[in-house]
């Protein structure tokens, strides 16, 4: 199992290697914006600031173009991760815990230990920047 | 004049062939040239849809007309209107005869053709039972309507009702005081919409829809959508415009599709087009939440 740590509040979930990161976000109780959920619209956007996905489909050049796929923006309802992740939501966006009645200790537990791990990845980010560009497969 | 087909992209063929013929119950009626070839068991015509792999969206809507005379003079009116159009010969789509494109001042392609090679419902044409015994999931009759965004819909309005003769069922204004057209809900027969656009990004689909029986197919086609794992955006709830009760949900390339149910009224000739304010329009889409989820107006293929 790896997580994701979301920004910018730093929650981390947990995400297995063979789910998609809306399902994931999910599955722990979190929302923010999406659309289709089959990578046809691009609602759900997110930017991957550290860490690898792959894409489970072939997703459409008109949905995610060459260009974001360089800026790290990542399609979320068909991205897999492949090494533990951290996310930025969407200017604008934000993550609404929908089954906070289920997760609320583990949440804040998980918000403490996300801070902590968010700010040393996007330390460690500086000098994985070139990597991390490398890195998007698809 | 009816919707005939739909022509659709979709990222992947085996993943579409599964969810419009085991999910929806359609019927693969042929392959050819990389495209599949469906149609519902309601529907006499040898197809109502085109899959095609490769991106997401639409390709183009097929409308079928009744005579070569009317095709030439669609053509000419459209030619007048200031829309490119052009000659597709017969057999370039498959199994269908020669067509008229006509492109919409929304970008959109439509197709106007007069003949497809004829296949019969699956219950036929003498004696028939009241539905086939083999239908699969949710068992859609046929391709309803479409809906299509437009940066300009009272334009795209009156393409169609200049050009193509179309009927103004229901339409959302600004205002009474201000009547620009932001949504329009169009009749080609007497059903209260064939084709309906909204405010949007040209050269996008936004839905098409299948005829469900009634209220309760469209809670059954719901409870089959848990099942398949198909993403709901909506319902089942009710539509203010055009009454219909309905389920929005997500084909797997993303595009959107509608089960519809409820013809809610007869579109006669001097049906007397009902207008929607603005400051009402999430009424008169969904009728019960009466407010638009983020997607409505945000998610095109």
């Amino acid at each position: 199992m790896l997580d994701v740590t979301i920004l910018p509040d730093g929650t981390i979930a947990p995400v297995s290697h063979d789910e998609t990161l809306l399902r994931a976000l999910g599955r722990a109780g979190l929302r923010y914006r999406v659309g289709c959920k089959r990578g046809g619209c691009g609602i759900c956007k997110v930017r991957l600031l550290l860490g690898e996905v792959r894409y489970e489909r072939p997703i459409a050049a008109s949905v995610l173009t060459d260009d974001e796929r360089v800026q790290g923006i990542c399609l979320s309802c068909r991205a897999v991760p492949i090494t533990n992740l951290v996310i930025e939501l969407q200017e604008g966006d934000r993550l609404r815990r929908v089954l906070g009645f289920a997760y609320q200790k583990a949440a804040t537990d998980l918000m403490t230990a996300g801070l902590q791990a968010a700010g040393m990845a996007l330390k460690q980010s500086t000098s994985d920047e070139e990597q991390l560009k490398g890195t998007e497969s698809q | 004049m009816r919707l005939g087909y739909v022509h659709l992209r979709v990222t992947d063929l085996e993943e579409a062939r599964n969810h419009y013929s085991n999910t929806l119950g359609m019927e693969v009626v042929a392959e050819d040239q990389g495209k599949v070839y469906l149609k519902c068991w309601d529907e006499w015509d040898h197809h109502s849809l085109v899959l095609e792999e490769g991106g997401v969206g639409l390709v183009k809507f097929g409308y079928k007309v009744e005579s070569d005379d009317d095709l030439a003079s669609f053509e000419k009116r459209a030619q007048s209107f200031g829309a490119t159009t052009s000659r597709v010969s017969a057999g370039e789509n498959f199994k269908v005869g020669e067509a008229v494109a006509l492109t919409l001042p929304s970008d959109q392609t439509i197709e106007l053709f007069t003949d497809m090679e004829f296949s019969g419902t699956e219950t036929g044409s003498i004696n028939p039972e009241a539905w086939p015994r083999n239908v699969r999931g949710v068992g859609t009759h046929w391709i309803d309507h479409a809906l299509i965004p437009a940066e300009e819909p009272g334009l795209v309005e009156r393409f169609m009702t200049e050009v193509l003769d179309f009927r103004v069922a229901e339409r959302v204004v600004a205002s009474m005081e201000n009547p620009e057209v932001i949504g329009s809900w169009m009749s080609c027969g007497e059903s209260p919409h064939d084709l309906a656009v909204i405010k949007g990004p040209n050269d996008k689909l936004h839905h098409f829809a299948y005829h469900l029986e009634d209220w309760n197919a469209i809670l059954r086609a719901g409870d089959i959508f848990s099942m398949d794992d198909v993403p709901i955006d909506i319902g089942p709830t009710r539509h203010g415009i055009t009454r219909g009760t309905t389920i929005y949900f997500f084909d797997p390339a993303g595009n959107r599709n509608e089960v519809f149910a409820g013809l809610g009224y007869r579109v006669q000739k001097d049906f007397p087009t009902i207008n929607w304010t603005v400051d009402h329009l999430a009424k008169g889409i969904f009728y019960h939440a009466r407010e638009l989820n983020d997607a409505f107006t945000s998610v095109f293929t």
